[in-house]
């Protein structure tokens, strides 16, 4: 047993590979042992069926002929038979009451044979008879017996023929077992292989190199892993995009601080000079500090870690409290901002996260509307989700920009130099996503829809 | 009004020792949580600025913890590079009273501070009526009144009067007033709250003769009365 389980942590053994041939291999082998078994016993049965089938026969016949006409009958009928018997099949032998041989073609009565009316199966060494018979024995009224028998040599010949052919066919299955085993194996491996060097290709860098798709039931696994392919393509491609955008972003004011103390530590005329560009200098270095706090806020926001801050809350406090806030700014610019809210709006979520993402909507809206114009924030429950909107007339976006919106730092040509980081859109939609939500931007006739839809859930089920 | 000043920082230090003697404190500066905690319960301080991340065996937050579980009630301001709402909640748990991040504007430091200190010399808030010059506030009937006219204010802008009133004669910052009036804990990056001022101000200032809400240049907005 021992030695076993040493062999099974052997690397052959581990080898799906090995393991499918062998499998293969056995069921094979199984499957040839038990029909060329079942072929041998038939055949074997069949034959002995008709040999006592036939002794039977004949043994009838020789009963009706003592019953017809005596013994004398019987002792024709069997000199008969014997001189038909040409090909010494059929074995007979008839003795009186007492034990003289009358009739017969075998010499002596067997010993191994106590029984009347029993099939008996007798080698050469057991009768007087060189031959291997099959006989039964009747006694008769007088006391008179007789044996009725056939040579079984053929059944004899046969059964080591068919043994002998099915080991060879045994042995052919066994060497087409280990054939096939190896083939199934090398299959596996170019199976394995395909997905192997392909990973290897991928891990070296190459992410544009796929699964080939083969129809077969591995590709259910492949397409899974393309899929992944996919989406580590684009995160990197987001990483790619993520780094020159913040190359941009973070190095634009942190050079312009530097230029700026710089150029006023060697060319400032008076110290007022000096004071004004340090000044700006520390401007300057205060947006670097927005940009790294907004990522640091979004990345966490990401990262899911926000989620154990979740609570059942009624939002419509910080929801008024935030349309509160930004009226003021909305209508400094005539711009009418409208609440569109429920009495209560239960939600279990990250309340202060949801406060700010309405807040750098109704920031974005206020910055693209023109006067004259209305926003309108509000929330509804749509089934199992609550839905926040803020809509406005303001100069809406192109659909190519439409889609890219969340991304970090991407601004639309036409916003290139609002204020802000450019990060707001990417904040709304890490929060959507938090919560298992989605963000949605519609254009509408004229002016922007952003819809946030958050499935509602229970801190159970969360 | 005297300051204890625990930071390991010494650019740090040094810049809010300068900053605060400007302004007429005086300051006791140390750089580790031990030393901190030595003089902290001491208890001869009306402020204790406290940056979290100290060397040695002892860092911010149990300081502060020892400080409070021996009935010191000294005003604690934790000013910290662990900005996050956690890092926040738990300096507050811990018995701060107010909590500020870094990189910091100085004027933020030198209004929070102080309006801590004046906070602990401040009546109770059993008070009914707020009078700063001839602004009077009545905070049981919510009714404001200007040299004897009345002032008509909505729900936000009484509140945000409010709390100018009750900081009369001090700094307060747009952070202060999104937090306090707001309950709002981060930066709208544009100036919402300028706007809510400015029309304060149309309806408080404008009508009258003097101002009495000033802006601070780079700092934030004080109430007083020359």
């Amino acid at each position: 047993m021992k030695m076993f389980m040493t062999l099974r942590r052997s690397r052959l053994l581990r080898s799906a590979g090995v393991t499918f041939a062998l499998a293969y291999a056995l069921i094979f082998v199984v499957s040839g042992a038990i029909f060329l078994s079942f072929v041998w016993f038939h055949a074997i049965q069949t034959m002995q069926k008709s040999h006592i089938a036939a002794i039977s026969t004949d043994a009838a016949e020789l009963q009706s002929a003592w019953h017809r006409g005596g013994i004398q009958q019987l002792r024709d009928k069997l000199r008969e038979r014997i001189a038909e018997d040409l090909n010494r099949e059929n074995v007979y032998l008839l003795v009186d009451h007492r034990r003289l041989r009358l009739v017969g073609n075998i010499s002596c009565w067997p010993i191994k044979a106590p029984h009347p009316d029993t099939f008996y199966t007798l080698t050469g060494n057991e009768t007087c008879d060189p031959r291997t018979i099959e006989m039964i024995w009747h006694v008769f009224p007088d006391g008179s017996r007789l044996i009725v028998g056939r040579d079984i040599r053929s059944t004899t010949l046969l059964r080591s023929v068919l043994t002998e052919g099915l080991l060879w066919a045994s042995l052919m299955s066994i060497a087409l077992a280990v054939g096939g085993a190896l083939m199934v194996r090398r299959l596996f491996r170019n199976i394995i292989n395909t997905i192997a060097e392909t990973s290897v290709a991928i891990t070296r860098g190459d992410l544009t190199q796929r699964l080939p798709l083969s129809g077969n039931e591995i590709d259910s696994v492949s397409r899974t892993i393309n899929i992944m392919l996919d989406r580590i393509t684009r995160l990197m491609e987001g990483i790619r995009q993520v780094s020159n955008a913040i190359a941009h972003d973070l190095r634009t004011p942190i050079t312009r601080a530097r230029n700026t103390l710089e150029d006023a530590a060697t060319h400032a005329p008076s110290v007022e000079t000096l004071k004004v560009a340090v000044e700006n200098a520390v401007k300057e270095l205060d947006d670097v500090s927005a940009v790294f706090e907004a990522l640091l806020r979004i990345a966490q926001i990401e990262s899911g870690a926000q989620r154990s801050a979740f609570t059942t809350k009624d939002l419509r406090m910080p929801l008024e409290d935030i349309a509160d806030l930004y009226r003021a700014s909305a209508e400094a610019r005539q711009i009418a901002l409208l609440e569109e809210l429920p009495d209560k709006v239960p939600f279990y979520g990250d309340a202060l996260l949801i406060q700010q993402a309405v807040a750098n909507l109704l920031d974005n809206a206020i910055k693209f509307s023109p006067s004259d114009t209305t926003i309108v924030i509000g929330a509804k429950f749509e089934g199992d989700a609550l839905i926040l909107y803020v809509i406005d007339q303001g100069v809406g976006m192109e659909p190519e920009d439409l889609k890219r919106a969340s991304e970090r730092f991407f601004r639309a040509d036409s916003a290139r130099h609002m204020p802000g980081t450019g990060l707001g859109l990417a904040l709304v939609h890490a929060v959507a996503q938090l919560h298992d939500g989605t963000l949605d931007m519609i254009q509408q006739e004229k002016g922007l829809k952003i819809v946030l839809r958050l499935p509602c859930q229970t801190s159970s089920n969360a | 009004m005297h300051i204890l000043l625990v930071e390991d920082d010494s650019k740090v230090r040094n810049f809010i020792v300068r900053g605060m003697r400007d302004h007429g404190h005086s300051v006791t500066e140390v750089a580790d949580g031990q030393s901190g905690l030595d003089l902290a319960l001491k208890a001869g301080y009306d402020l204790i600025i406290l940056d979290r991340m100290l060397p040695g065996d002892i860092n911010g937050v149990q300081l502060l913890e020892h400080v409070r579980a021996q009935g010191v009630m000294t005003p604690v301001l934790i000013l910290s590079a662990l900005t996050e709402v956690d890092e926040r909640v738990i300096g507050l748990n811990a018995g701060s009273d107010d909590y500020m991040s870094k990189p910091f504007a100085f004027p933020e430091l030198m209004a929070r501070a102080e309006a801590l200190i004046r906070r602990s010399y401040a009546q109770d808030s059993t008070q009914t009526r707020l009078v700063v010059g001839d602004l009077e506030m009545d905070l049981l009937s919510r009714s404001v009144r200007r040299n004897d006219q009345k002032i008509d204010l909505q729900p936000r802008e009484f509140r945000l009067l409010e709390f100018l009133m009750r900081h009369v004669g001090q700094i307060v910052t747009r952070t202060m007033l999104l937090e306090r009036v707001w309950d709002y804990h981060f930066d709208p990056q544009t100036n919402v709250i300028d706007v809510h001022v400015s029309r304060l101000r149309q309806k408080v200032d404008k009508p009258f003769p003097t101002s009495l809400i000033h802006t601070v240049r780079n700092a934030g907005y004080v109430l007083k009365s020359d």
